[in-house]
């Protein structure tokens, strides 16, 4: 199985750890794994801010950096969500809908696709998870809260098998952080507030790390923990999953 | 002319056929005590509801229920009562000191709590509205489990108006604070009797 | 033309306000979980919903004949207008036949949307609406802030002034009870001495010529059968085709709208009282056309629920007027700028698109998608790189060439380590207003890459 690692071009700016957190996780699994060198973007921050037609050259480029691997994985829900619900503006080749289908968030993948949930991961923290919307309702990793039916959750799968972790329970589990790409400057002052909002979720519940499948969530509230002085950390899910007992 | 131009417009710009999906009404069945749960979402709507063994001990409780109103009116199947005196050209100003009225209900609804009547036999539709507190009679054996079994029971074309009645009126337009009686009923209870 | 976000910014300068409204608006989402979660079956319910309101729509014109038919029979009047003003001179025209000068109106988004108050006031006509919500909001003189609950946005203070000041009651530090007994008395005057009423419709039942009308506080009922005139006013979309139907949409409304499982008066008129009138005027007003634009015609299956809106993280922190249209919130967001663009253009971009919305939709309209694919509408239709300028994004280019990324990541690496050159100017700006930017490392992940696998 070859799998092709897709770093968001954020997280390869700005958080390099999480880029090696997802391929040393992967390669631990006993993958082949590569890095095409050569991708930018999924085109989303185009896309949603309205240029959706100036993003198909990227799409376009996506593909073909893409296509040639049995799975896809990256450590975004975002960046995937995007790939398989919006790249139907272009033309939907044999190559196209190979990357639509087997493109998969980090989490998915380790669980649906290699069927694991043990990674002898050990993080000794109070965590709270943030359900990144683009992972939670647009790849279904859990049941929302305003869906009426069984619950589930990858990602709480996943840590609760981290050992010495204890994740708290919020009061509000799934609600938006107010990233939203552009949304964080154009409509920052309601951005900002919903971060604090979620910020202050997690504070009053005594977290000390917050923790989510995107790392763009966790860039937003980062800022807003720093600017404030804050007594809460961040941490991409495979930074946890990929932390062993020293 | 403008009838015309909308539904061109409409037929113009309408999506393709798609047909109509059938309901299964056994989907939402659930067995549940109908009674129980009628009263239950009656007292969640702010209702009262009032046991009675029978028909009769129904009636002897409405009986006492109005005697220290002034202004009363029954409409109820075996209980003609009323110091306002009803007939077809009574207007809505003259209902306006209506204290109590009792009249019966057709059918209970037990997944929320909702009593049908209809205008039938009703001199004026605005009695259940105006009175400051509403009785209605309910036999108990007259309960559906859902609004899917409620619709398949009556017949729109059976009355110029009807209305499920679930409570008294309520509003929480101030700050989201429940206030019960609002521009209509006070307090509504529902006498459920059993034969 | 509505700048959301600038209205957005003002709503959130107090911060205390925005903690409460949002807690007021989350307060009624978890109503509404909690009551569909109590039977058997909602999100078949939802489902079964959208597909009745898409078979509807395919067969609107034929439905909606049937319903002019059957209201006929039952001795209704029924009345065509495709917009708002000839739906305004309609409702007048039947007034002055009456020398109808004072109305009672229970709530119609529909006639905010017309303008009705102000048009009938403009004829000297006395317009009293009667729900307490609408009533606090029009003695304000302001328009609803949401579609269910329309005085959401006030403290119980502001009422108690707004009522000494108008209904002369005592200063009673908001007693909710006290006011809401005075606005009954106040009302109950109003209906009894109104010469006309005014309702909206929630359903109208092709099969039978039914208008179906839903009140908590009986105000709808009150002044209907207080008067001898009866003009509803439907938008062509609330059509459901028959009585079976009624039971899946009665059963979603009232749990999505507030979490009660039904209203306390679900109101059938079918025909007029004895002696009395009973007129449905059938609006278009835009609606057709947005029938026409296949990726927004979703739209029109809304049922006015109001529950995107609570649910939704941006409304309850913004407040329904920085919206500026009569809709508000997410469904406001896809339904206005089919009315009109260049007013609402920046309503789609008002959500982080968590899609929150779509999953309370009673009737699944994809809301957080169809917001989606008017951005692309909006910046399509409007000057392009005037746009571009008021979003703050320019970056198309540099995503799309490789080399240019790579490039630009190095001048970030090497150039006070702040950040990548694509964040223009103004978006650092408003990034740091409150917030850190993110700190810069000392290599990319690609870098790393390159030095330790290649």
């Amino acid at each position: 199985m070859l799998v092709g690692l897709f770093i968001p071009c954020y997280v390869n700016q700005f958080y390099p750890q999480v880029g090696i957190a997802t391929l040393q996780l992967l390669e631990k699994q006993g993958l082949k794994v590569e890095y095409p060198v050569n991708q930018t973007c999924c085109g989303q921050p185009m896309a949603n801010s309205g240029f959706e037609k100036d993003a198909i050259k990227t799409y376009k480029l996506f593909v073909k950096n893409f296509n040639r691997y049995d799975y896809i994985v990256a450590p975004s829900g975002s960046c995937v969500y995007h790939v398989k619900k919006h790249f139907d503006i272009i033309e939907q080749t044999e190559e196209v809908k190979k990357v639509r289908s087997s493109i998969f968030e980090i989490s998915e993948f380790l669980l649906k696709v290699l069927d694991k949930d043990e990674f002898n991961s050990y993080f000794p923290y109070k965590v709270g998870l943030h359900q990144s919307c683009h992972g939670l309702r647009g790849l279904n990793l859990g049941k929302p809260s305003e869906i009426i039916d069984e619950s589930f959750s990858i990602t709480k799968k996943l840590l609760s098998n981290v050992k010495g972790i204890e994740l708290v329970q919020l009061d509000r589990e799934d609600e938006c952080c107010g990233f939203g790409g552009t949304f964080a400057v154009t409509e920052e002052a309601v951005s900002v507030k919903m971060g604090i909002d979620r910020i202050n979720d997690h504070l009053n519940h005594k977290a000390e790390v917050i923790t989510a499948t995107d790392m763009s969530c966790l860039m937003h509230l980062d800022g807003i923990i720093r600017r404030r002085n804050l007594q809460i950390k961040i941490k991409h899910i495979t930074e946890i999953l990929n932390s062993m007992e020293k | 002319m403008s009838k015309e131009n909308i539904l061109n417009k409409i037929r113009r710009n309408k999506p393709s056929l798609k047909e109509i999906l059938g309901i299964n009404e056994n989907n939402f069945c659930e067995k549940i005590n109908l009674a129980e749960a009628f009263t239950k979402n009656s007292e969640a709507a702010g209702g009262k509801v009032i046991f009675a063994s029978g028909m009769s001990e129904a009636v002897s409780i409405v009986k006492s229920l109005l005697k220290d109103f002034e202004h009363a009116i029954s409409l109820a199947d075996k209980f003609d009562f009323g110091t306002i005196a009803l007939d077809e050209e009574i207007s809505a100003k003259a209902l306006e000191k209506l204290e109590a009225a009792v009249l019966t209900g057709q059918f209970g609804v037990a997944e929320n709590g909702a009593v049908w009547i209809t205008d039938y036999g009703l001199p004026h539709r605005i009695i259940p509205f105006i009175t400051q507190h509403l009785y209605l009679i309910l036999n108990e054996k007259e309960i559906v489990e859902n609004m899917h079994e409620a619709y398949d029971r009556l017949s729109l074309n059976d009355f110029g108006y009807g209305v499920f009645i679930s409570g008294p009126s309520k509003t929480a337009d101030i700050e989201q604070s429940l206030v019960i009686g609002a521009q209509g009923p006070l307090s509504m209870t529902v006498i459920l009797f059993r034969e | 033309m509505i700048n959301h976000a600038e209205a957005a910014e003002k709503f959130n300068r107090d911060e205390e306000h925005v903690n409460w409204h949002d807690k007021s608006l989350w307060l009624v989402r978890q109503k509404r979980d909690a009551a569909a979660a109590h039977f058997k079956g909602w999100e078949e319910l939802r489902n079964l919903a959208s597909e009745i309101k898409t078979h509807t729509l395919s067969k609107l014109d034929q439905y909606l004949i049937e319903f002019e038919e059957q209201a006929i029979k039952n001795g209704a009047k029924v009345h065509w207008a495709e917009n708002a003003d000839e739906h305004n001179k309609i409702v007048f025209e039947i007034l002055s036949k009456h020398g109808a000068e004072k109305i009672v109106k229970s709530k119609s988004m529909l006639t905010e949307e017309c303008g009705l108050n102000h048009y009938l006031e403009g004829k000297g006509i006395e317009v009293v609406d009667t729900d307490l919500g609408e009533r606090i909001v029009q003695l304000a003189k302001e328009p609803p802030s949401h579609i269910v609950m329309p005085a959401i946005h006030k403290k119980r203070k502001e009422i108690d002034e707004l009522f000494h000041q108008h209904l002369k009651t005592e200063l009673s530090g908001g007693d909710e009870v006290y006011l809401a007994r005075a606005a009954r008395e106040h009302l109950r005057q109003k209906f009894l001495n109104a010469d006309a009423a005014l309702t909206g419709a929630n359903f109208a039942v092709a099969e039978s010529g039914t208008i179906v009308v839903c009140t908590n506080e009986g105000n709808a009922d009150m002044g209907v059968h207080s008067t001898k005139l009866h003009i509803a006013s439907m938008g062509i979309e609330k059509i459901i085709p028959r009585k079976e139907h009624l039971a899946i949409f009665l059963r979603l409304l009232a749990r999505s709208a507030t979490g009660q499982s039904i209203t306390s008066y679900t109101s059938h008129y079918r025909s007029p009282k004895p002696g009395g009138e009973f007129h449905i005027i059938i609006v278009d007003n835009g609606r057709t056309t947005q029938l026409g634009r296949t990726e927004f015609r979703n739209s029109l299956k809304c049922i006015r629920c109001g529950a995107c809106m609570n649910t939704c993280p941006v409304y309850r922190r913004s407040g329904g007027h920085s919206y500026g249209s009569t809709i508000p919130g997410p469904i406001g967001s896809i339904l206005s700028p089919g009315i009109n663009l260049n007013d609402y253009n920046s309503l789609p971009f008002a959500s982080s698109l968590c899609g929150s919305c779509s999953d309370v939709c009673p009737v699944k309209i994809d809301i957080h998608t169809e917001l989606y694919k008017w951005r692309q509408v909006i910046t399509k239709d409007l000057n392009k790189n005037k746009f571009k300028k008021i979003i703050m994004l320019d970056s198309g280019f540099i995503f799309s060439h490789p080399l240019l990324f790579k490039l630009s990541g190095r001048v970030v690496n090497s150039s006070l380590k702040i950040m990548p050159e694509f964040l223009k100017n103004n978006m650092i700006k408003a990034w740091t207003r409150k917030r850190e930017l993110p700190r810069a490392p000392e290599y990319s992940f690609q870098q790393w890459y390159k030095k330790n696998r290649e």
